[in-house]
C-alpha cells in the first residue's frame, strides 16, 4: 500500500514547489511508490503546483495570524507578525492550531524567539500559561498526593505584567517601559469565563512548584523551612494558603 | 487503583459541556446549588423537592430560572428517554432500600441515550444505616435509612460509560448532629448510545436555507427571518470553553456542525480525541447530521488546512469508506461528506469523481453535501462537467448544498468563500434542486462581511428556490 506515501509526497510538492527538482532526484525513488504513482507525481505541472501552493500557504498563514491571542496582536506590528507567520508556516509543515490547548504552544514559542522586548515576552508567557488551562473537564482520577488543578498554573514574569494585561484587556496600548526586575511568581487560574491572575510570594511559589501529585502541603512546607529558615515566621500564613486554594478548587 | 474524591459542585460545573442538549432533572434540589449551575449555563431544569418550604424558598429566590415542583420522586411521573441529565444526590437514603432497584430503573429509563446520571447515596457502611430515616410512600411508617451497595449500583447501570465512581466515608457537619461521617457510594455515568444503523436519508428533516455561522454575523441573528438554520465550523467549538455559547445557538436554531479535520482519506488510525470532541459538539447541536469533506488534510509529515482531493482509486475509496464508517461509530450521528474543489486531478484516478463519491456514500452509509460553487470551480479549473456529476449521484443521499463565492488567483478559481455567489452557481443550484432530494442549503462566507444585507438576500434567494421545489 503506498497511498500514504503518495499523499505525503503530493503535499510536500504542493507546499514546496520550488524545491521539487532536487526533491524528485533525491527522494522520490526511495518512497516505495508504484511506477504509476511516481509518474503521476512527476506529471504535476509546475505552474499549477505553484498556484495551489500559494493559495494553500496564504490560507495557512492567515490561520496562524488569526489565532494569535488578542493581547499579543495589539502589541505586535502586523507586518512583522505576517512575516513571522509566513516563516513559521514554511518551516513547520506539521504545525497547526487545533486543538488550541496544545497546538498553539509551539507557535507562541516561535514568536517568543523572534521578540526581544521583555514586557512582550511576559505577555507571551502569560498567554502560553492560559492556553494550557482548561476550566471544563470530565471527572478524572486523582493522584495520591496533592497537585494544582488542571484549571490552574504558575509562572514567572516581570513585575508589570498585571498593568500591561489590564491595558490590553481594555484594548489599549500599555507602556512597555519600566523595570523588568525583580521577576515575580504568578498564580493563574481559569474560571468559567475569565482567567484570574495573582502575584504570589516566592515561598508560596516554591511550594506550588513542587506539588505534582506526590506529598502533601505540610511535608513541602517543612522542607521549605528547612532549606530557607528565613521564612520560619511565615509558617502560619503559608499553612493558611492550603485551605484558601482548596475552597477555590485549585488543588486536587 | 485510581482514587476518587466525592462529587463536588465544582465537578458538576466543569462537566456541563459533556451533558447533551436537553432538559435536566434535579431531584432533591435543596438550596438549588446544582439547579442553578445547570440553569445559569443555559439548560432548562426541572427541580424537585419533597419539602414545600424548600420549593417555596427556591421559587421566591430564583423564580423562572427553573421549573420548581414539590413532589416525592416516587410519585413523580418520569417520561421515558426525556432528560439529558438526572442529578440525584443523597435522596435515596430517605427511601426504603427495597424500593431502590425499581426506582433506579425508572431514572435510567428517563434519560436519553447518551444522557448523564449524577448519583449519590448512602452505602451500608454509613453510620446512620441502622437509624430510621426512610419512609414508605403513602404510609407514615418509619424504616431504617435506605442504603445501596456499590455492586447494586453498578449492576443497575450495565454497559454505561463510567466517568466517576466513589465509595468511602466522607466528613459532614450540619445541625442537629454537628460533625459526623457518611458512607457514600457515588457515580457519574453516561447512558449507552447506539451508532446510527441504516440511515433513511429521505426521512431527514427539511431545514430550508441557512448560513455558515461566524461570530461577526451575530447581529444577523437579531432578525429571526434572516436564516432557517445555522451551520457552524465544528473545529471552532471543539474547545469546551465555547460550549455555553453553542448551547444558546442550539436552543434557537437547528445547528449543523461542519468540520475540516476528519481527513477521511488519510490511511491509518482516525483521531479518536478529535472525534470525541466532534461527538460533544454534535450532541450539543443535537444535529440531524454532521459533515466533513471527501479529502485528506494531513499526511505523516504535513498538515495543510487545505482540502486536498483524493485520487479516485479503489485503494483510496476503501480507506475513505473504512474511515467514514469508523467516524460514524465514534460520533454516533449520521455523517454527510462534502464534494471538494479540484485544482489538480490525479492521473491515477480509475473512476469518475461522481462514481467515487457515490460508492463512498453508499459503502459508508453517508449522505452527500454538494458544494455547487466547487462544481463551478472544477469546471473552470479542470474542465469537469458539473451536470454529469450531479446526474450520476444517488439523488436521495444528496441532503445538503453549499453556496459560496470564490476568487480567481493565478488563473484558477479558488474556493475562498469571500464574495457573492456567482450566477453559474445559482444555475447549478436550480439544476441540483430538480434532481436531488435536498433538505438544506447553506451559504458560506468567511471574509468580506461589509454588506450583511446582501448576505441575507442570498439566503432569501436560496430559500425561495428550495421553497419552489418543496
Ligand atoms: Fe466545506
Ligand atoms: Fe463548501
Amino acid at each position: 500500500m503506498s497511498l500514504a506515501a503518495y499523499q505525503d509526497a503530493y503535499l510536500r510538492l504542493m507546499l514546496y514547489p520550488r524545491d521539487r527538482e532536487d526533491w524528485y532526484a533525491g527522494n522520490l525513488p526511495l518512497l516505495g511508490l508504484t511506477p504509476a504513482e511516481e509518474a503521476a507525481l512527476r506529471a504535476l505541472p509546475r505552474e499549477r503546483l505553484e498556484a495551489i501552493s500559494s493559495s494553500v500557504n496564504l490560507g495557512r498563514i492567515s490561520v496562524f495570524i488569526a489565532t494569535v491571542p488578542a493581547t499579543l496582536k495589539l502589541l505586535l506590528d502586523p507586518e512583522k507578525l505576517a512575516q513571522w507567520a509566513e516563516i513559521y508556516a514554511h518551516q513547520y509543515p506539521l504545525a497547526g492550531v487545533y486543538p488550541r490547548e496544545t497546538a498553539m504552544a509551539p507557535w507562541l514559542a516561535f514568536l517568543a524567539a523572534q521578540i526581544e522586548q521583555p514586557h512582550i515576552l511576559d505577555v507571551i508567557v502569560y498567554e502560553q500559561a492560559r492556553l494550557g488551562l482548561s476550566y471544563y473537564r470530565k471527572p478524572q482520577p486523582l493522584h495520591e498526593g496533592l497537585r494544582l488543578s488542571s484549571r490552574a498554573t504558575i509562572f514567572v514574569a516581570g513585575p508589570h505584567l498585571p498593568q500591561i494585561l489590564q491595558a490590553l484587556w481594555h484594548e489599549q496600548l500599555p507602556s512597555l517601559e519600566g523595570p523588568i526586575e525583580p521577576r515575580q511568581g504568578y498564580l493563574l487560574w481559569q474560571g468559567p469565563q475569565i482567567p484570574e491572575l495573582m502575584p504570589i510570594h516566592w515561598a508560596l511559589y516554591w511550594i506550588l512548584n513542587r506539588l505534582g501529585g506526590l506529598g502533601n502541603w505540610a511535608q513541602w512546607l517543612e522542607q521549605l523551612i528547612t532549606e530557607h529558615p528565613e521564612v520560619e515566621d511565615q509558617r502560619a500564613t503559608l499553612q493558611a494558603w492550603e485551605p484558601w486554594l482548596r475552597t477555590r478548587y485549585l488543588l486536587e | 487503583m485510581a482514587l476518587y474524591a466525592p462529587i463536588t459542585l465544582d465537578d458538576i460545573r466543569r462537566l456541563l459541556p459533556w451533558v447533551p442538549t436537553g432538559p435536566i432533572l434535579d431531584i432533591g434540589c435543596g438550596a438549588a446549588a446544582v439547579t442553578l449551575a445547570f440553569a445559569e449555563y443555559g439548560f432548562p431544569v426541572t427541580a424537585l423537592d419533597v419539602e414545600p418550604d424548600t420549593i417555596a424558598r427556591c421559587r421566591a429566590a430564583y423564580g423562572s430560572l427553573a421549573d420548581w415542583h414539590c413532589a416525592d420522586l416516587r410519585a413523580f411521573e418520569l417520561a421515558p428517554e426525556y432528560y439529558a441529565a438526572i442529578v440525584c444526590l443523597n435522596v435515596f437514603p430517605f427511601i426504603p432500600s427495597d424500593e431502590h432497584g425499581p426506582l433506579l430503573q425508572r431514572l435510567t429509563r428517563a434519560l436519553i441515550p447518551g444522557g448523564i446520571l449524577i448519583f449519590s447515596t448512602f452505602s451500608p457502611e454509613d453510620p446512620g444505616a441502622a437509624y430510621t430515616m426512610a419512609t414508605r410512600l403513602g404510609q407514615d411508617i418509619p424504616e431504617s435509612t435506605g442504603t445501596l451497595t456499590p455492586d447494586q449500583l453498578r449492576a443497575a447501570l450495565p454497559g454505561w460509560e463510567s466517568w466517576h465512581f466513589f465509595q468511602g466515608l466522607v466528613a459532614d457537619d450540619h445541625p442537629p448532629h454537628g460533625p459526623h461521617t457518611h458512607g457514600l457510594v457515588q457515580t457519574i455515568v453516561r447512558k449507552p448510545k447506539a451508532s446510527p444503523g441504516i440511515v433513511d436519508w429521505a426521512a431527514m428533516p427539511h431545514l430550508g436555507a441557512g448560513i455558515g455561522w461566524r461570530s461577526v454575523l451575530s447581529e444577523l441573528l437579531n432578525d429571526p427571518d434572516s436564516t432557517d438554520f445555522l451551520e457552524i465550523m465544528t473545529d471552532d467549538f471543539t474547545h469546551p470553553q465555547y460550549d455555553a455559547r453553542l448551547l444558546q445557538l442550539a436552543q434557537r436554531y437547528t445547528v449543523i456542525p461542519h468540520g475540516v479535520e476528519l481527513s477521511v482519506g488519510t490511511p491509518g488510525a482516525l483521531d479518536a480525541a478529535y472525534l470525541s470532541d466532534v461527538r460533544r459538539v454534535a450532541d450539543r447541536c443535537n444535529a440531524p447530521w454532521w459533515s466533513d469533506h471527501i479529502c485528506y488534510t494531513r499526511s505523516g509529515d504535513f498538515k495543510t488546512y487545505s482540502l486536498n482531493p483524493l485520487p479516485a482509486t479503489e485503494e483510496a475509496l476503501q480507506v475513505a469508506i473504512a474511515n467514514a464508517k469508523g467516524a460514524v461509530q465514534q460520533v454516533k450521528r449520521p455523517l454527510v461528506l462534502e464534494t471538494v474543489a479540484y485544482y489538480a486531478r490525479s492521473p491515477l484516478s480509475e473512476m469518475s469523481d461522481a462514481a467515487f463519491t457515490s460508492r463512498l456514500a453508499e459503502g459508508a452509509n453517508c449522505g452527500i453535501l454538494l458544494d455547487v460553487a466547487n462544481l463551478v470551480g472544477n469546471q473552470l479549473n479542470m474542465g469537469l462537467d458539473p451536470h454529469a456529476f450531479i446526474d450520476a449521484l444517488p439523488r436521495e443521499r444528496v441532503v445538503q448544498v453549499h453556496l459560496a463565492g470564490g476568487r480567481l488567483h493565478q488563473g484558477l478559481l479558488f474556493d475562498t468563500h469571500d464574495s457573492p455567489v456567482w450566477q453559474e452557481t445559482w444555475d447549478l443550484l436550480a439544476y441540483a434542486l430538480k434532481r436531488c432530494d435536498i433538505k438544506a442549503i447553506s451559504l458560506e462566507r468567511d471574509d468580506h462581511y461589509d454588506d450583511l444585507r446582501a448576505l441575507v438576500d442570498e439566503v432569501a434567494k436560496a430559500r425561495h428556490l428550495i421553497g419552489q421545489r418543496l
